[in-house]
């Protein structure tokens, strides 16, 4: 649930998401949910003469298996804060 | 009971009764009137058609695309990678790939005069 948590409070902020298939998507954090899966508003590709059929999406929903990475604004994580999360968590468990 | 339960892919139900481009694991692409989806991101499709994107061989030729009607479709949630909704202004733009017959864009695939746009294919990367 920790991520989860993490990605809750980005929600609004732009973000950039890698596919596996090496697709890349820049766009608005609209929501998040506990597989992960993300959507993204007035979402655009990155390589759009690789992946000409995506400029026609707006919103997009990504499902979370499919995610490889997602690249963050920096200063909108406190790391420290999710280190600490991540110890209490562990202790928990 | 309801207060506990988290909702899962809840952000799709603004895509309900939109048009939607569903790219699949293996590649292809779907774009159909989402009428129905559940937690697993299974999806009903109203009006399916398999959109097959194909870019010319030659220089500064731009991409092309030919629908092919399929119906309505149910598509599991675990071969999808991606579902976005169509904006009708976008998929107009001079940036969009320009619509053709279906026959004519396999026609152009068949004779290698033009290749399909992506290899999408996740179970091999």
């Amino acid at each position: 649930m920790l991520f989860y948590s993490m990605f809750k409070t980005l929600v609004g902020k732009e973000i950039a998401v890698e596919l596996k298939n090496d697709v890349a998507l820049t766009g608005t954090l609209h929501s998040i949910d506990q597989y992960l899966n993300i959507k993204l508003l007035d979402a655009r590709v990155v390589d759009a003469a690789r992946h000409p059929q995506l400029v026609a999406v707006s919103s997009v929903f990504v499902r979370g298996s499919v995610v490889r990475y997602v690249q963050l604004p920096a200063a909108d994580v406190d790391a420290e804060l999710l280190q600490d999360a991540c110890r209490k968590a562990s202790v928990k468990a | 009971m309801a207060g506990l339960v988290l909702p899962a892919a809840a952000s799709l139900v603004d895509q309900l009764d939109k048009r939607v481009l569903v790219i699949l694991r293996d590649g292809r692409n779907l774009v159909g009137v989402m009428r129905s989806f559940d937690q697993f991101s299974n999806v009903v499709l109203e009006d399916a058609v398999e959109r097959r994107v194909v870019i010319p061989a030659k220089e500064g030729v731009n991409a092309v695309y030919g629908d092919a009607p399929l119906g309505l479709y149910v598509v599991r949630g675990d071969s999808i990678v991606l579902l976005g909704e169509v904006d009708d202004a976008r998929e107009a733009s001079p940036q969009h790939p320009a619509r053709m017959d279906i026959r004519d864009v396999l026609e152009l695939e068949r004779a290698g005069l033009a290749e399909r746009a992506v290899v999408w294919d996740i179970e091999e990367s």
